[in-house]
C-alpha cells in the first residue's frame, strides 16, 4: 500500500452514534426551535392562538370526557348495565383511530422517515416512533378517558379493578399500535399525489354517505323488528373486534366469568401483538431506506399519441379560448371540486330520502317541490364562489404566466369566468334534471324567476370574486381536501355579496308571490340583471388593472411554495 | 444602427429600505448571447423580473427591441420568450397540453400550436408520457417544459433564469443545443446562472452585477482584459494567482476578481477532515 497515507485517527475510527438521550433531546429542541420561530410572523402569532385555544377545547374535551365517562362507568356497574361499557369502548375505538385520519387527509403529513439520515439504530427509530404517537392529543386525551372509565370501575367495585386495568390496557395497546400502524400506511399510500387524491375523495364520500345515517335510522324505527333482528346479527359479530373484545372483557368480569374476561383479554393481546408486528414492519421498511415521497408517481411508459389540438370555441380569441379550456381541464380534474358541484344534488337527495318531520328542511321542501330547483341552484352558486372569488389561487407558479405574457390580464379574467359561468350553467342543468326526478320538474314560473334571479346574482359574484382575486389572494391547491379556507377580507366581502343577492332576490320573490304572478318576480330580475352585468363590465377592468398594479403581491402571495410561507419578495 | 435588444436607463429596484437594483444602466445588441452574473442577492433575479414584466420598477426605463417595456408590455412580450425563476408551469395540465394553450396564448392557431408542441416534446424527450400531468415530472423535466415553453412561439429574445439549475447533463446538453441554433439564427439570449462554466462556454458577452450595482459589462475578452491589467497595476489576488503565467484568467477568476470574493478569510476549519 505504498504512496497511500492512512487515514487521520479522528476520521479512521468508527464513529459512535449519539445517545437516544441526545436524540430525542435534539428533536425535541427541533420543534421548539421551529415553534419560536414560527412567532416572527403575525400569522404564526396567530396560529399559535389559535392552537392555544385549540388545546383548551381539547383539555375540556379530555377532562370532562374523563368525568363522563367515569360517572358512566360508576353507573354501569352499580346499575348492572355494562353494556354501556361497551358503546362507550366502540366509541372512543372510532374517536382515537377516525380522528387522526381525518387529520392526514387534509393536509401532507410529517414524514417521519426524514429523521432516519440521522444516526439512529433501529430500536432508536421504533421507540421515537412510538413515543411520537402517545404524545399525539387524541392519544393522551383517550388515555384519560380510559383511566377515568378504569376509576368508575374501580370506584363502583373494587374487585373489578385488577381485571379490567387489564382489559382496558390490552385496549389502550391495540388503539396506540393500531393508529401508528395506520398512520405510517396512511404516510405511504399519501406520499403520492394520485393515491392522495382517490383516498380523499373516497373519505369525502365517507362523510356524505355519513348524511345518510339519520334518515337510515329514521327508516328503520319504522320497522323495528327487522331492525332488532339485524342488529342482533350485527353486535355478534361485533364482538370480535378490539371494542367488543374489551366490552365482553369488561361485562363478564361483572357477572363473574373470569376466564372469559382473561380469554377476551387474550384475544386483545392477539391483537396487539398482531398490531406490534404490522408497525415493526412497516418501520423496518422505512429503516431500510425506502423513500416515498422522493418517488416519482409511477407512470408507465406510453407510445406518444396524436397529439390533439386545442378546444375549438367559435366565437372567442385564442388565448380566451385557450384559458377556457385550462380552467375547465383544471376543474374537472379536481376531485374536490367535482364534488363541491355534486353537493346540491346530494342535498336534494338528502332531503327526498328523509322523512318529513314537521318544520324540517325535508318536510318544506316536499310540500313546496317546486321549490326544490331555486333551492339546488342557489346552493350550487354558493359552492361556485369558493373558486368565483379566489381565481387566481390554484394558478399556482403559473399564474407568472400570465404576468409575462401578451395576453391583457383584462382577457385573462374574462376567460376565466367564462369557464367558472359554463361550468355554473352544467351544474345548474344538473340540478333542474336531479330536482324534477326527485320531486317534480318545476313550474315554467319557477324555472324562469330562478334563471332570471341566477342572471342577477351571477354577475355580480363574478364582480366581487374578480376583485377579491386580486385584493385578496390566496393560493390552493386544487388536488387537497379540506383546511384551504379563503382569507378573512374574501369570506366577509362573499358573505357580505350573497345578503345582498338573498335580501333582493328574497324582496322580490315575495312581492310577487303577494300578486300571485311569480312570474313577475322573474321579469323584476331582469333589468336588475342587466344592471348587474353593467357593475361586472365595469369592474372587470378595474380589477384588470389592479391585478397588474399589484402583481407582486400577487406573485409572492400565489407562487409561493408552502415551505416559503412567509417570504413576500425575494431579491435576487 | 439596429436598436439593442435589451436597455436600460437607470433602473432601480426598492424593497423598502433595501436597494435590490441601484441604477443599472445595461445594453444588449441583438444577436448576442448575454450572461448575467452576481453573487447571490445581488438583485439578478429582481433585474431580470423587471424586464419580464414581473416586476414594476422604481424608477428608470427599460426598452426591449427599441420597445419601452412600461408603456407597451403587450408588444415587447410577444417578442420574448421567458423561463422565470418559478418556472410559470400549470400543475395540472399535461406537458401537450401546456404548450398548445401557451402557444394559443402567443397567437397560434390551434393547428400551429399542436403541431409545434408536439415537435417540442419530441426535441425535448418528453414525449414518451402523453398523459402524465406536469405536477408529476421531476424537476429536470419540468425545466424542459419551460424552456419549451418559453420558445413555443420563436421569440426573438429570450430570458432564462438559472435555466441548468437542477438539470442533468444530457439534458443539458439538448437545452445548450437549442440555445445554440436560437443563437445562430439570430435571436439574443439574457441568463443569469451560476455556474461560470458554462456561461463562459456559451456566452458572448457578461455583465456583473454586486449589491444591486452593475459593476462590470462587455465580452469576456473585455472584462479579462480590465482584469488583468488592474491586477498587473495592483498585485494579483489569491483568485488570479491561482492561473498560470500565459494562461487565460477563467471566468470565474474574473468573476471573484471584480466582485471581490478573491480573499479568503484566513479562518480554517481545522476539525475538518
Amino acid at each position: 500500500m505504498a504512496g497511500v497515507s492512512p487515514l487521520p485517527a479522528e476520521v479512521s475510527d468508527r464513529p459512535r452514534g449519539p445517545s437516544n438521550y441526545a436524540l430525542f433531546s435534539a428533536v425535541t429542541e427541533l420543534r421548539w426551535r421551529l415553534l419560536v420561530n414560527s412567532l416572527r410572523t403575525i400569522r404564526g402569532r396567530l396560529e399559535l392562538a389559535s392552537r392555544i385555544l385549540a388545546g383548551f377545547s381539547v383539555t375540556m374535551l379530555a377532562l370532562g370526557g374523563t368525568a363522563f365517562l367515569a360517572l358512566v362507568s360508576y353507573f354501569s356497574i352499580v346499575e348492572h348495565h355494562p353494556v354501556y361499557l361497551a358503546i362507550a369502548l366502540w366509541g372512543m375505538f372510532a374517536f382515537w383511530q377516525l380522528y387522526p385520519v381525518i387529520g392526514s387527509m387534509a393536509s401532507v403529513p410529517f414524514e417521519f422517515a426524514t429523521l432516519l439520515r440521522f444516526p439512529m439504530s433501529f430500536s432508536t427509530y421504533w421507540w421515537l416512533a412510538f413515543v411520537y404517537g402517545l404524545v399525539d392529543p387524541v392519544c393522551i386525551v383517550c388515555l384519560l378517558w380510559l383511566c377515568g372509565m378504569l376509576a368508575g370501575i374501580g370506584a363502583a367495585s373494587p374487585s373489578l379493578l385488577p381485571g379490567a386495568a387489564l382489559a382496558l390496557l390490552g385496549f389502550a395497546l391495540v388503539n396506540i399500535f393500531l393508529s401508528r400502524a395506520v398512520y405510517l400506511w396512511l404516510e405511504r399510500w399519501l406520499a403520492k399525489r394520485r393515491s392522495r387524491e382517490i383516498m380523499g375523495l373516497i373519505f369525502l364520500f365517507a362523510i356524505v354517505s355519513f348524511q345518510f345515517l339519520g334518515p337510515i335510522g329514521a327508516r328503520l324505527e319504522l320497522h323495528p323488528h327487522r331492525s332488532a333482528r339485524s342488529l342482533t346479527s350485527l353486535s355478534t359479530v361485533l364482538e370480535f373486534f378490539p371494542p367488543g373484545l374489551a366490552g365482553f372483557s369488561l361485562q363478564q368480569l361483572e357477572v363473574g366469568g373470569t376466564l372469559e374476561a382473561l380469554a377476551a383479554c387474550a384475544g386483545l393481546a392477539g391483537y396487539s401483538a398482531l398490531l406490534a408486528l404490522l408497525l415493526n414492519s412497516r418501520l423496518r421498511a422505512q429503516f431500510l431506506g425506502e423513500n416515498l415521497s422522493e418517488a416519482a408517481a409511477p407512470v408507465a411508459i406510453q407510445s406518444p399519441g396524436k397529439l390533439r389540438e386545442g378546444w375549438d370555441l367559435r366565437g372567442l380569441s385564442g388565448p380566451v379560448a385557450a384559458i377556457f379550456e385550462k380552467e375547465t381541464r383544471y376543474l374537472l380534474r379536481s376531485a374536490p371540486v367535482l364534488f363541491m358541484f355534486i353537493m346540491p344534488i346530494v342535498i336534494l337527495v338528502l332531503f327526498r330520502v328523509s322523512p318529513g318531520r314537521s318544520g324540517a328542511g325535508s318536510a318544506l321542501l316536499l310540500k313546496a317541490s317546486d321549490w326544490a330547483f331555486p333551492v339546488g341552484a342557489a346552493y350550487a352558486l354558493l359552492m361556485l364562489t369558493n373558486i368565483v372569488y379566489n381565481s387566481f389561487g390554484a394558478d399556482g407558479s403559473g399564474l407568472q404566466f400570465f404576468l409575462i405574457s401578451p395576453v391583457p390580464m383584462r382577457e385573462v379574467l374574462l376567460a376565466k369566468n367564462l369557464a367558472h359561468t359554463a361550468v355554473h350553467a352544467i351544474n345548474t342543468t344538473l340540478v333542474l334534471i336531479a330536482s324534477s326526478f326527485l320531486y317534480r320538474p318545476p313550474r315554467l314560473d319557477i324555472a324562469f324567476t330562478t334563471g332570471a334571479a341566477l342572471l342577477f346574482a351571477f354577475p355580480l359574484n363574478l364582480a366581487a370574486g374578480n376583485l377579491m382575486s386580486v385584493y385578496s389572494p390566496k393560493r390552493y391547491d386544487l388536488a387537497a381536501f379540506g383546511r384551504q379556507r379563503a382569507s378573512a377580507a374574501t369570506g366577509l366581502i362573499g358573505m357580505l355579496v350573497q345578503m345582498f343577492v338573498i335580501g333582493v332576490s328574497a324582496l322580490v320573490i315575495f312581492l310577487a308571490y303577494r300578486t300571485g304572478r311569480v312570474w313577475l318576480a322573474g321579469v323584476a330580475f331582469l333589468p336588475l340583471a342587466a344592471a348587474a352585468f353593467l357593475v361586472y363590465w365595469v369592474t372587470l377592468k378595474k380589477s384588470a388593472q389592479a391585478a397588474m398594479d399589484r402583481r407582486e403581491v400577487l406573485v409572492a402571495e400565489i407562487c409561493r411554495v408552502a415551505s416559503d410561507a412567509t417570504t413576500s419578495n425575494r431579491v435576487s | 444602427m439596429p436598436a439593442p435588444a435589451i436597455a436600460t436607463e437607470n433602473l432601480t429596484r426598492r424593497f423598502g429600505q433595501l436597494l435590490a437594483v441601484d441604477h443599472v444602466n445595461l445594453t444588449v445588441a441583438p444577436g448576442q448571447f448575454f450572461g448575467f452574473l452576481g453573487p447571490n442577492g445581488a438583485g439578478k433575479s429582481t433585474t431580470i423580473k423587471m424586464l419580464t414584466g414581473l416586476l414594476a420598477p422604481s424608477e428608470g426605463r427599460m426598452t426591449i427591441l427599441g420597445t419601452d417595456l412600461v408603456q407597451d408590455p403587450v408588444t415587447v412580450k410577444r417578442q420574448i420568450g421567458v423561463v422565470p425563476e418559478g418556472l410559470a408551469l400549470f400543475g395540472r395540465l399535461t406537458g401537450a397540453e401546456y404548450l398548445n394553450f401557451v402557444g394559443r396564448m402567443y397567437g397560434l392557431d390551434r393547428k400551429t400550436a399542436a403541431q409545434r408542441a408536439g415537435e417540442l416534446l419530441d426535441f425535448m424527450q418528453l414525449s414518451d408520457r402523453p398523459k402524465a400531468l406536469v405536477t408529476d415530472y421531476s424537476h429536470g423535466m419540468q425545466k424542459k417544459l419551460a424552456m419549451a415553453a418559453a420558445v413555443i412561439h420563436g421569440p426573438k429574445i429570450l430570458f432564462l433564469d438559472e435555466p441548468f439549475e437542477g438539470v442533468d447533463a444530457i439534458a443539458s446538453g439538448t437545452l445548450k443545443a437549442m440555445l445554440q441554433r436560437m443563437i445562430a439564427r439570430g435571436a439574443t439570449i439574457f441568463l443569469t446562472s451560476h455556474v461560470l462554466e458554462i456561461v463562459e462556454r456559451l456566452c458572448s458577452h457578461v455583465a456583473i452585477i454586486h449589491q444591486g450595482r452593475l459593476v462590470a459589462q462587455g465580452s469576456i475578452d473585455e472584462l479579462r482584459s480590465g482584469v488583468e491589467a488592474r491586477v498587473a497595476s495592483d498585485g494579483a489576488s489569491d483568485a488570479s494567482a491561482a492561473a498560470r503565467p500565459h494562461e487565460k484568467l477563467t471566468l470565474e477568476q474574473i468573476f471573484l476578481e471584480i466582485v471581490g470574493g478573491a480573499r479568503l478569510t484566513g479562518q480554517e476549519l481545522t476539525w475538518l477532515a
